[in-house]
């Protein structure tokens, strides 16, 4: 029988590997997704419920493999890039990577700015604040510290929970519509499944996913439970999002009042289910914006160091990671600045920046899956035959969707 | 009539000839794709060339290096028949170079760092082509996406500066390349890479990944890899002495005082440490697992055994003649701990005191007999103050009887109050 203490450990052993899969899975529930999310739910009701289904599926499977990998060869998704296909080629992934990815960290700052305002707080105020605050959580603390406080941040989605059932809605509809699929063949209805899936599926998450579990030291023995970490994260992610969509359709749709982004739909919902749901759909999106605020601008600096060998991480000196530490300020003080320029044509970035994680998608996952099977690389935990037809097929259809989104952008 | 370029530039970069065209006598035309080297020695010698023929795969062949003439435009030919060449398979020293070194981590031996290899630089003469340096910097960037001339123009017109080469001699590299047996092939003498502090060396295997770290482990002297092994944090330990399987991990944790040892598998899941206990040696086993129980902040978990005690009735002769071999052994010589008849600690005796005295004096004449001295409950922080109050380097253990069980050494309190007040 094993003793407490043994028992103890195993928890602690445990706790020791949970983590990245989740916080991942929640970042991906940025400003972006929440607006995503709230869209659908707005336009469409509840018969655009039951895409999240195979959309969870798919996203479980792209984030496995980030995380396999991680765990076999203890190296990032960068590097691991950078070694099979050269420079050349990952010069221009991490050229679109940098691109998007900073179209994501301004979206976050916008998300900041919008969810304050709904609380009477001035965008000149919070989104300088938010980014001062940013940097000293990452330059101050240790990472385990500011993993615990993400895992903490994740439990603040539950505020989108709460204001689901606020909203009432009628549970016997959304129940089937969740997994009943119902096609339209219009081309906006379209535009948004292809929308949930570039927001749900994104580029950025890879790379963040393996960089973590590497960092964390996760091992090939310990990737059983890393593997349900990833699980539990996407599907929690997943839950998240269902309830945005049916908080929105349930009020919003009900009322067919239009939207544009998150916001709009915060202060839609104040006088159809409350100031309270209204209040937490706010505090929901200025959690997931801080967080996201938080993740990308120091992950999106750590990749392209890690592909171009130059020297990372928040425990080197400034003198001792010059370009890291550069590329970290610039990404997040532009990113914030944007946001705060008057007469900045925002939309425009947030379009050149979905196009290049449009872009970028299928070649991060053909890459991915180049390197799953490499033997020598994975050994024993490259992909058996069954998984490469369910990666492949996902990754097909992943990358119809995308491109159909990018071409539809223009 | 296309003209031959008769002589070979001096300095060559691998960027300048992946992807070559080679043309055979039989007018079949080929890619490079790589070259080889065996990389041990200071300059090691580019042997083979791999091709990909048109439509077919990369091949090894035994094509050399030299059969290849320079002709125009970067281009190679040879002056015989493709068929000429049949495939052959690598020595077992020899690594292809753009697979194996090109884009990859390699370590710095001299800066004690890891680089990522942007480029390789070769020096021709005769026929022979040599490998001696790697390319880490902007040059090397800039070469490889072939936009150095852009960026040479631009900085020459705007800042009038060109960015410097940043050029590591092949002789301080070590590469990362791990054979089929899990070893690493070394460049290096594999003294430079065993003359890396291991503070240095344990960032660099927290850098890599856990076969490539388990490679350098085994290929550095056992004592190094034994200081390497305790400095890094309990995950990589686990995930390395693993990976480097349980006979040889032992081998490493014995090079290491038992309390280390002790402090390492304490923090080692239960079923690890348990194998790594059966493969020590028996005595040293023991020594561990009587300092595994205790408490890592109090007396027991922080001292170590390797102390010197004589007897109280000794001379200072028969004293000092034991230091001899108790610092072969690594132990702790600033003090000998004296024992009375019955083995109980009676007095500490300093070597500068040992050494000033006349042969034949007792030890008890020289012993303070008013010292400190703690037991293994003792908390780290009670231990911290008697060391500030005390300014010693060294702190006796005893047991409920009195006798010396081990020593507190300074430095194992300072670095708990120091890791104590970084969280």
């Amino acid at each position: 029988m094993k003793t407490i203490r043994q028992r103890w450990r195993g928890i602690v052993a445990m706790m020791a590997i949970i983590g990245p899969g989740i916080i991942t899975a929640n970042v991906d529930n940025d400003a972006g997704g929440i607006a995503t999310y709230s869209i659908a739910g707005a336009h469409f009701g509840n018969q655009i419920l039951w895409v999240l289904l195979p959309v969870t599926v798919a996203l479980v499977i792209v984030q496995e493999m980030s995380a396999r990998m991680g765990a076999v060869t203890n190296k990032g998704l960068a590097s691991l890039i950078r070694e099979k296909f050269g420079l050349k080629a990952t010069f221009y992934v991490m050229l679109a990577l940098l691109i998007a990815n900073f179209g994501n960290i301004v979206a976050e700052f916008a998300g900041i700015a919008a969810s304050c305002e709904i609380f009477g707080i001035s965008k000149m105020l919070s989104v300088p604040l938010a980014a001062f605050l940013v940097w000293m959580f990452i330059l101050k603390m240790d990472y385990r510290r500011i993993e615990k406080i993400f895992l903490v941040a994740c439990v603040f989605y539950a505020a989108y929970l709460l204001s689901g059932f606020q909203a009432k809605p009628d549970w016997t509809t959304v129940l089937t519509s969740s997994v009943v699929p119902s096609f339209r063949r219009d081309g906006a209805y379209l535009y948004m499944l292809v929308g949930i899936v570039g927001t749900t599926i994104a580029p950025w998450m890879q790379f963040y996913l393996q960089a973590a579990i590497v960092e964390k030291g996760i091992t090939e023995r310990e990737y059983r439970v890393s593997r349900w970490d990833v699980i539990v994260g996407c599907i929690g992610a997943a839950v998240i999002a269902y309830f945005i969509t049916i908080a929105c359709a349930a009020t919003l749709f009900k009322q067919g009042v239009r939207i544009s982004d998150a916001k709009d739909a915060a202060e839609a919902l104040r006088p159809l289910a409350g100031k309270f749901a209204s209040d937490l759909f706010a505090f929901g999106l200025l959690n997931a914006s801080l967080f996201a605020a938080a993740i990308l601008p120091l992950s999106t600096a750590y990749y392209l160091c890690e592909a171009f060998g130059w020297e990372a991480g928040v425990d080197k000196k400034i003198s001792e990671a010059p370009l890291f530490y550069t590329l970290f300020f610039v990404l997040l003080v532009a990113g914030a600045a944007t946001v705060l320029l008057p007469n900045f044509p925002l939309i425009k970035v947030m379009v050149v920046s979905q196009v290049a994680n449009g872009i970028l998608l299928p070649v991060i996952l053909w890459f991915m899956i180049k390197l799953i099977n490499d033997r020598r690389l994975m050994g024993d935990h490259a992909n058996s035959l069954t998984w490469n037809v369910i990666s492949w097929a996902t990754i097909v259809a992943v990358t119809a969707m995308t491109i159909g989104m990018v071409v539809t952008s223009w | 009539m296309e003209t031959f370029i008769s002589e070979r530039p001096p300095f060559l970069f691998i960027s300048d000839l992946i992807g070559a065209k080679v043309d055979f006598r039989d007018g079949k035309r080929a890619r490079l794709v790589d070259l080889t080297a065996a990389v041990s020695g200071p300059y090691p010698q580019v042997r083979h060339a791999i091709l990909r023929f048109r439509g077919g795969k990369e091949n090894v062949s035994s094509l050399l290096w030299s059969d290849l003439e320079p002709s125009v435009r970067g281009r190679f030919h040879v002056d015989r028949d493709s068929t000429d060449f049949p495939s052959s398979l690598l020595r077992e020293d020899e690594i292809p170079l753009a697979a194996e070194i090109l884009d990859r981590q390699v370590v710095d031996t001299a800066g004690a760092k890891l680089e990522r290899v942007n480029d390789i630089h070769f020096l021709t003469h005769d026929r022979e082509l040599r490998l001696v340096h790697v390319d880490v910097g902007f040059r090397g960037f800039f070469r490889r996406l072939v936009l150095l001339r852009v960026v040479d123009l631009l900085t020459d017109f705007f800042i009038s500066i060109r960015i410097a080469e940043n050029l590591i001699p092949w002789k301080s590299i070590q590469p990362l390349a791990v054979d089929k047996g899990g070893g690493l092939r070394l460049a290096v003498a594999h003294q430079l890479l065993s003359e890396i502090h291991p503070a240095e060396l344990a960032d660099i295997l927290e850098d890599v990944s856990h076969t490539e770290a388990a490679a350098i482990l085994q290929a550095v002297d056992a004592e190094v890899a034994a200081e390497t092994v305790a400095m890094l944090d309990e995950k990589d330990q686990s995930a390395l002495l693993e990976r480097v399987g349980e006979e040889d991990a032992a081998d490493v944790l014995e090079e290491l005082p038992a309390d280390q040892t002790a402090d390492i598998l304490a923090d080692l899941p239960p079923a690890q440490a348990h194998e790594l206990m059966q493969e020590l040696e028996p005595g040293y086993a023991a020594e561990v697992r009587a300092l595994i129980g205790y408490d890592e902040q109090s007396a027991g978990g922080l001292m170590t055994s390797n102390f010197v005690d004589v007897s109280m009735s000794a001379t200072a002769a028969e004293a000092l003649a034991l230091l001899p071999e108790a610092a072969r052994e690594k132990r702790f010589v600033a003090y000998l701990y004296a024992t009375d008849a019955d083995g109980r600690l009676a007095g500490v005796v300093s070597l500068t005191s040992l050494l000033a005295a006349e042969g034949a004096t007792e030890v008890k004449e020289l012993a303070r007999d008013h010292f400190v001295n703690v037991t293994v409950e003792t908390k780290s922080d009670e231990i911290l103050d008697d060391f500030k109050k005390f300014q010693i380097q060294a702190i006796p253990v005893v047991d409920d009887d009195g006798k010396p069980i081990g020593i507190v050494l300074f430095r194992s309190v300072l670095f708990e109050s120091v890791s104590e007040l970084a969280q």
